[in-house]
Order: C-alpha cells, then sequence, then structure tokens
C-alpha cells in the first residue's frame, strides 16, 4: 500500500483528492497547508506518493519539491496545480515532479494521473 | 519512432552475429595450425628419439669393435711391459669400452640418461620388435664375453700372474660375441633407419595434407567472408542511399538532435526550406531559433529538451509540455505574414539510453490561420445563434426599434467623432456626449441579451473610461473608437437583416400566428391611434423583466421585477423610446446600487428577494393628460447620502465644509452627473457613473422632470414625467 501526503492550500482540493483515493491502493498519512509544514509532516511520517500545489504560501511547491526529493529521491509527486506556463511544468519535471494534473481536475483524471504516477 | 530504435537494435544484434562468425572461424583456423604444429613437433621428437637411439647403437657397435681390437692388440703384444703407456691406455680403453656396452645395452632396452664426451643424452627405450631381438642377441653376447674381459682385466695389471690364458679366452669369445653384437647392432640401427624412413614419409604427407587443407580453409575463409562483407556493404550502401532519398523526399523537416542541441548531420531536405536557414548540420537549435521565437520560449524549449534526455522523467509527460507546439516564429520581415511551426520530439533509445532526439519539424501555419479563421467563424456563428436567439424571443418592434435606436446613436456619434474639437474643454464635452450614446447603447443591448454586441460597446466604454481619466485629451484619442462603431454598426446590419429574413418567413401564411403580434386593444378608447400607441407589458415589460433578471444573476442578487401593473397600458410613442431607455437605466441603478444581496437582506430583516416594482400612472391613458408618468420603486436601501458625501470628497472637486452644507437635493443633483458612482469597481451592468446622468439627459431632451423619493433601509423611488 503506498502511503500518501496531500500538500494543498485549498481545503476543497485536500478534500476531493482525499475523496477520490482513501481507499485499498493508497493510505493517507498526512495533509498539509503549505510547503513549510509539507517538509515537517513528510520528515515524520515519509509518504512514498505526495500529491503537490504549486502556488502555496510560505514555500511554494517548487522549493518543497526540491526539498522533498531531497530527503527521498524515490518519491514520486504528483503537481496538482493550474499550470500557469509550460516553464513552471518543465521546471518542476526537473526537480523530480513524476506527473501533472491540471486545476480543475474530475475524479477520474485524478484516478489517472495517479496511476499513471505510479506505473513502472 | 519505436520502430526505429528497435531496428537499430536487431541491427546490433546481427553485427554480433556476423563478428561471432568471423572470431569462431579465426579460432577454427588457428587451431588448425595450431594441430598441425603440434603434430611436427610430436614427429620430430619420435625421429630425435629414433636419431639418438640409432647414435647410441652405433656408440656401442663402436666400442664393441675396439674392445675386440684391443683385445687382439693385447694378445700380439703379449709378454711386453704391461706397465708402459702404451698399454695401459689399451687397457685403460678396454675397461671403458666394456663399461660403455655394459652401461648402454640396458639403457637402450628401458631408456635412460647416458654421459657422453658431448654431455649428457637421453635415450628413449627400444620399442620395436626387432630392435628388442637384436637387443637380445647382443646382451646375450655381451654376457658371454664381458666376465672373460673383466676376468681379464682383474689380472692385466700385475705381472706376477700370469694372464695370458684369460686373455686368450677373451679374444677367443671376443671373436664370435663382438661380430654377433656388431650385427645385431647393425641390424637394429638398420630397423630403426627403416622405421625412421617410413615417419619421415608420413610425417611429410600429412604436413603437406595439414598445410593443404589449412591453405583451402583460408581460401574459402577469405571467400566467404569477403562476400559476406561485399554483401553488408552493399546493404549499407543501399540503406544509406534509402535514407538520403528519404531526406530528400520528404516534405516535414527532420533532424537528430544532440544534448548540446546540434543538429546532426543528416536531416532532411525540407528542413532548410521549413526553417529558413540553409546549411544547418552541427548547427545549434538555440541560435537558429534566437529572436525568431520569445526569449522566454527559447530558454523554455532549452530546458525542456534537456529534461526529454533526462531518462527518469516520462517521455509522455514531457511531451505535454513542448513549447515549440504551433510556435509562432518571426521571420524579421514584417511584411510577409508570421509563420506557425510545429516541433514534435521523440526519443531515440540504444539499448535502453537515450542517444539523441529525434525532432520533427512542420510548417503548419495554414492549419493554424484555417484553425483562427474556423474560430472567428465559430465566434461569428455563435453570435448570430445568440441574434437569431433575442430576435427570435423579443417582439419585432422591440428589434425594429433598437436597430433604429441604434443606427441613430452610431451616427450621433460620427457626427460627434467628425465635429473637431480643439480646446480640452470641447474635447471633454465630446467624450461625455459619446460616453453616454455608448453606455445607452450598452444598456439596450443588454436588455436584449444580444452579448456580443454589449461585448463591444462594453470595450468601447472601457477605452472611453480611460480617456475620462486622462489628464490631456487629443483628437487622435478618439480614431480607435471608430473602428469600434464599424463593428456595432456590421453587427446591426447583421441583426437587420437576420430580423428582416426571419419576418420574411414569418409573413408566409400559416407560419405565425401568434396572438402577441396583434395588438389587443381593449382599454382604447379609440383604434385609429393604435400605430401611436405601444403596449407596455407585450412590448417592453416581460423583456424588463429577463433584463432585470439576467442583470441580478450577474451581480448575484435575488430579485424580482414586478410589472404586473403594466397590463393593459399603452405607451405613447412618441415618448416610448425615452421611456424604455430611462426604465432601463432605472431598474439597472435599483438592482446594482439600490437593492443588497440576500444575505445583507436577510442581516436587516427584511426578503432575501428584492423587489424592483414598475408602474405606470394609468391617468395617462386618458387622452387629455398632457404627460406620461411612471415609476421605478426598489425595496432596498435607500439612497445611502453619507456615501455620495464620500464620494465627492474623494472626487477633490469640493472641500469638507462644502459637502457638510449640501443638501438632499444638492447631492442628489450629484448622482445625475456625469462620471459618478459609489460602486468600487466597474462592469457590464455599471460603476462607471453614467447611468443615471443619461436618465437626466433624456429626461431634460424630453422637456419632463424626475423626482426622487427616498427613505434610507426602505426604498429608493424615482418617478418620471414625461410630456407626451
Amino acid at each position: 500500500m503506498h502511503k500518501l501526503m496531500i500538500v494543498d492550500d485549498s481545503n476543497i482540493i485536500r478534500n476531493r483528492i482525499q475523496r477520490a483515493y482513501n481507499n485499498n491502493e493508497f493510505l493517507l498519512v498526512a495533509t498539509a497547508e503549505n510547503g513549510a509544514k509539507a517538509i515537517e509532516k513528510f520528515k515524520v511520517h515519509r509518504p512514498n506518493v505526495v500529491t503537490m500545489d504549486l502556488t502555496m504560501p510560505n514555500m511554494d511547491g517548487l522549493e518543497c519539491i526540491e526539498k522533498i526529493v531531497k530527503i527521498d529521491s524515490s518519491v514520486r509527486i504528483l503537481v496538482v496545480s493550474a499550470l500557469s506556463d509550460k516553464a513552471t511544468g518543465i521546471r518542476a519535471l526537473s526537480l523530480g515532479a513524476g506527473g501533472f494534473l491540471c486545476k480543475p481536475f474530475s475524479e477520474e483524471e485524478l484516478v489517472l494521473a495517479l496511476d499513471e504516477l505510479m506505473s513502472d | 519512432m519505436s520502430t526505429n530504435a528497435t531496428q537499430a537494435i536487431s541491427n546490433k544484434a546481427v553485427d554480433n552475429k556476423r563478428y561471432q562468425g568471423l572470431i569462431l572461424s579465426i579460432v577454427a583456423f588457428l587451431s588448425l595450425i595450431a594441430l598441425l604444429l603440434a603434430f611436427t613437433f610430436y614427429t620430430s621428437n619420435l625421429l630425435e628419439r629414433n636419431a639418438v637411439l640409432m647414435n647410441e647403437s652405433n656408440r656401442i657397435s663402436n666400442a664393441a669393435q675396439a674392445v675386440i681390437k684391443d683385445l687382439f692388440d693385447l694378445e700380439n703384444s703379449y709378454g711386453e711391459d704391461m706397465r708402459s703407456p702404451h698399454m695401459q691406455t689399451v687397457l685403460a680403453r678396454l675397461k671403458q669400452n666394456s663399461q660403455v656396452i655394459s652401461e648402454g645395452l640396458p639403457i637402450m632396452r628401458s631408456g635412460g640418461e647416458i654421459n657422453t664426451a658431448t654431455g649428457i643424452v637421453k635415450v628413449s627405450a627400444a620399442s620395436t620388435q626387432t630392435a628388442l631381438q637384436n637387443l637380445d642377441i647382443a646382451d646375450e653376447q655381451w654376457k658371454l664375453l664381458n666376465p672373460r674381459i673383466q676376468s681379464y682385466l682383474e689380472d692385466a695389471d700385475d705381472i706376477q700372474v700370469d694372464s695370458s690364458d684369460k686373455l686368450f679366452q677373451a679374444a677367443t669369445q671376443a671373436r664370435t660375441s663382438s661380430l654377433n653384437i656388431n650385427s645385431a647392432l647393425d641390424s637394429l640401427v638398420a630397423d630403426t633407419a627403416s622405421v625412421t624412413n617410413k615417419q619421415a614419409a608420413t610425417i611429410r604427407l600429412i604436413q603437406i595434407i595439414g598445410v593443404a587443407v589449412i591453405f583451402t580453409y583460408f581460401l574459402i575463409f577469405v571467400f566467404f567472408f569477403v562476400r559476406r562483407l561485399r554483401e553488408s556493404d552493399e546493404q549499407a550502401l543501399s540503406a544509406q542511399r534509402e535514407t538520403q532519398e528519404i531526406m530528400q523526399t520528404v516534405n516535414t523537416g527532420l533532424f537528430l538532435l544532440n544534448k548540446d542541441l546540434k543538429i546532426g548531420n543528416q536531416y532532411s531536405a525540407a528542413l532548410e526550406r521549413i526553417i529558413g536557414t540553409n546549411r544547418l548540420a552541427g548547427e545549434s537549435l538555440s541560435s537558429i531559433l534566437r529572436n525568431r521565437i520569445s526569449d522566454s520560449d527559447l530558454k523554455t524549449a532549452e530546458a525542456f529538451v534537456e529534461q526529454l534526455y533526462n531518462p527518469r522523467v516520462k517521455e509522455k509527460l514531457v511531451n505535454d509540455l513542448n513549447p515549440l507546439h504551433k510556435v509562432m516564429l518571426h521571420d524579421g520581415n514584417g511584411t510577409s505574414q508570421s509563420r506557425y511551426l510545429d516541433f514534435s520530439f521523440s526519443r531515440v533509445y540504444d539499448d535502453k539510453k537515450i542517444t539523441h532526439i529525434l525532432v520533427n519539424v512542420n510548417d503548419v501555419s495554414d492549419a493554424v490561420r484555417l484553425e483562427q479563421r474556423l474560430e472567428k467563424e465559430r465566434a461569428q456563428n455563435d453570435r448570430q445563434v445568440e441574434m437569431l436567439t433575442t430576435i427570435l424571443n423579443v417582439k419585432p418592434q422591440v428589434i425594429h426599434d433598437f436597430i433604429t435606436n441604434t443606427y441613430v446613436r452610431i451616427e450621433k456619434m460620427n457626427d460627434i467623432l467628425k465635429n473637431p474639437g480643439s480646446s480640452q474643454f470641447e474635447l471633454e464635452g465630446k467624450l461625455k456626449s459619446i460616453y453616454r450614446e455608448m453606455h445607452s447603447l450598452k444598456g439596450e443591448s443588454s436588455a436584449l441579451k444580444l452579448h456580443s454586441f454589449t461585448k463591444i460597446a462594453s470595450e468601447a466604454e472601457d477605452r472611453l473610461h480611460s480617456l475620462q481619466n486622462q489628464a490631456k485629451l487629443s483628437g487622435n484619442d478618439f480614431l480607435p473608437l471608430t473602428v469600434q462603431l464599424d463593428e456595432l454598426l456590421n453587427l446591426s446590419h447583421t441583426i437587420k437583416g437576420l430580423g428582416e429574413r426571419i419576418n420574411a418567413t414569418q409573413q408566409t401564411p400559416n407560419a405565425y400566428t401568434d396572438t402577441h403580434n396583434t395588438l389587443q386593444y381593449q382599454n382604447t378608447p379609440n383604434p385609429t391611434i393604435n400605430d401611436d400607441l405601444m403596449n407596455a407589458k407585450e412590448e417592453f415589460g416581460d423583456y424588463l423583466v429577463e433584463f432585470g433578471a439576467d442583470i441580478a444573476q450577474r451581480q448575484g442578487k435575488n430579485i424580482q421585477v414586478d410589472i404586473s401593473q403594466m397590463t393593459d397600458i399603452y405607451i405613447p410613442r412618441s415618448v416610448a423610446n425615452g421611456v424604455k431607455e430611462v426604465c432601463i437605466q432605472l431598474l439597472r441603478n435599483a438592482i446594482v446600487h439600490g437593492i443588497a444581496d440576500s444575505q445583507t437582506r436577510i442581516k436587516n430583516n427584511k426578503n432575501p428577494v428584492g423587489k424592483v416594482t414598475i408602474s405606470f400612472d394609468t391617468d395617462t391613458n386618458a387622452t387629455d393628460s398632457r404627460f406620461f408618468v411612471f415609476t421605478v420603486e426598489d425595496d432596498g436601501q435607500g439612497i445611502d447620502y453619507d456615501a455620495i458625501r464620500e464620494k465627492l470628497l474623494n472626487s477633490n472637486k469640493y472641500t469638507k465644509d462644502q459637502i457638510a452644507q449640501f443638501s438632499q437635493a444638492q447631492l442628489l443633483n450629484a448622482i445625475f452627473s456625469s462620471g459618478f458612482s459609489t460602486k468600487e469597481s466597474a462592469d457590464e451592468d455599471g460603476g462607471r457613473g453614467v447611468g443615471l446622468d443619461i436618465v437626466q439627459e433624456r429626461v431634460k431632451e424630453y422637456g419632463g422632470k424626475i423626482n426622487v423619493q427616498s427613505e434610507k433601509g426602505q426604498f429608493s423611488r424615482f418617478i418620471v414625467k414625461l410630456p407626451i
């Protein structure tokens, strides 16, 4: 079973992801509303899957990805964000993100994106 | 592209197989040579052994002859001084030769080492039957002779003893034995020699055959591999030709991109045409694209290629972020149309390692332009559908009035624009007048839900608004407006055309028998003046309700427009347009400014649904009345005089003391003036402070009057009187 952490400053998005994927395959171990808290919780709960918003107060998603990957390079990160431009996406990839999900998203899109993220 | 990758891998497998064959053949070839060499070494060793055996045999044979010679010598010289050097030498020689024979014979039989004058010689045991038989003879003879010689030698040195008898016996025995030994050894040598000769002949034969086999093998090997090499060369050559043909003919730009963004040596001929640059081999893609795409796109593209080479990142994922998908190319040539290129990227793998990126470039300008045109046409179609919807849902008269009004307004604005104004004062006046017309236009189109029309008018309003805030105006500032007026005019033509076409179809006998279209004049005292009256509810009221609902929805408010009082009211055509326009502006004003949202209303203990009542003075139906009177009333928060004071203070037009002394009437005058609004930000429905200005302007135009009543937190009521 994969240990999942949800990082998003929106309560609504956190709940949506949680509803869609707190099932047999994934176990939600932590949620965080900003990058700084995400790092703290990551160190404690050591999830192997993280969904990551990019624009957040108190350490944005890109910086958070960089730090998380430094702690554990095997972690799989799904960027869940209204991607403003391609450059940001490429930057996220270079830092170690493994997939994208554009807001707004449907439940099926989320499931697909997570499956794709966990494949191979 | 995956087929190419597979091809590369299978090519490599074929190569490996071919080299494997080559290596195996060389190994077999060398093994053959080694085998022949080993055989030669073994046989030469065999021949050498025979030679040693023959030498040894000869040595013993010689020793045997020397023994008989010395024995005869001793016999003949018997009686001489045995101590003479000569006799001593002879005796010593006899002794030595006897020893040679005694030692040599067993060694020849069973092998061993012998000390000779030239050194230690290794002797192999005699192996042939004949040799052994001869050795037996020699052995037997020597066993007869040797004891006699030894017996003589024991006494020979002693002059006291008579050794003649022993010498005689030895010599006698030697006569037969020595001869026999010699002949036996001779025959041994002859036999060995003949065996050796036979062996040598066999060896030569085998060597010749071996060399022949090796040579043949070599020939086959060379022939076979040269042929294979030629075949593969031909294959490679034809593959190269095919690649070249493909690269020359294919009409997309194909090339390989390495990690440093350098273009590979082989690229399709079309690439130069598509990119518009010659000699691309080894060039950097970045420098080719620099200044032709935006710097940020270029930077993103470089980062993108870097990620394509990053094996940890999935190819599909990167490709979703391709910044060069339908990228616009500025060719530096301002006159030509800008082109669109589509770059697509695929990883080239060699055994799971990303070696290159295959890039496919296409000029998609036509496709993109077609797309844009389709998009434009789609928008146009949408607009037409929207217009059709309006036309079909609204009374033809309303559409007709709208078009007529719009033409008048556009003409008015055109006239204002044509009128050259030079002073700031004139220009400001010009701006205000155009602003008013545009705002009315927007209000009317918005009421008819002609959103595309409203959008253009709203954009024009935005421009006018920014001009209002501009410190200094010039005639040129108005130029862009003509474009928007043109668009509005075109749209009006379209609406008019559509309306006429629809009406034409509706004229057919059974097509349109809607009773709504037939004016009903129950209350009308004199039917002959029907054409001069407009049925308020049918031609106007229904759409006021919808208009109100529309604005309320946009403003996030819950509002009901009450027109129940409008039934069977007829508005004189002479004031109909004015009534309509003023009603629209007052209704909008009531919804945007007068009534708060549901939550605020609940907090203030009010019905969450706000209500705007539009009513007409029924007396106006009396023919002798000189005025047409109507009222727009809302149950909102009333006029907030404090808010007006604050707004005026912020406008910096008056001092705080002046404002404090303003009467309510003066403050009301302020809200009717141009540019005044208490709304924080402007949108489609209001906020620019033009609405009430228009009301005042129209009422003035008609020579009418407007009366405002309001109670804070309860209602606002606008009563308008227009002379008929």
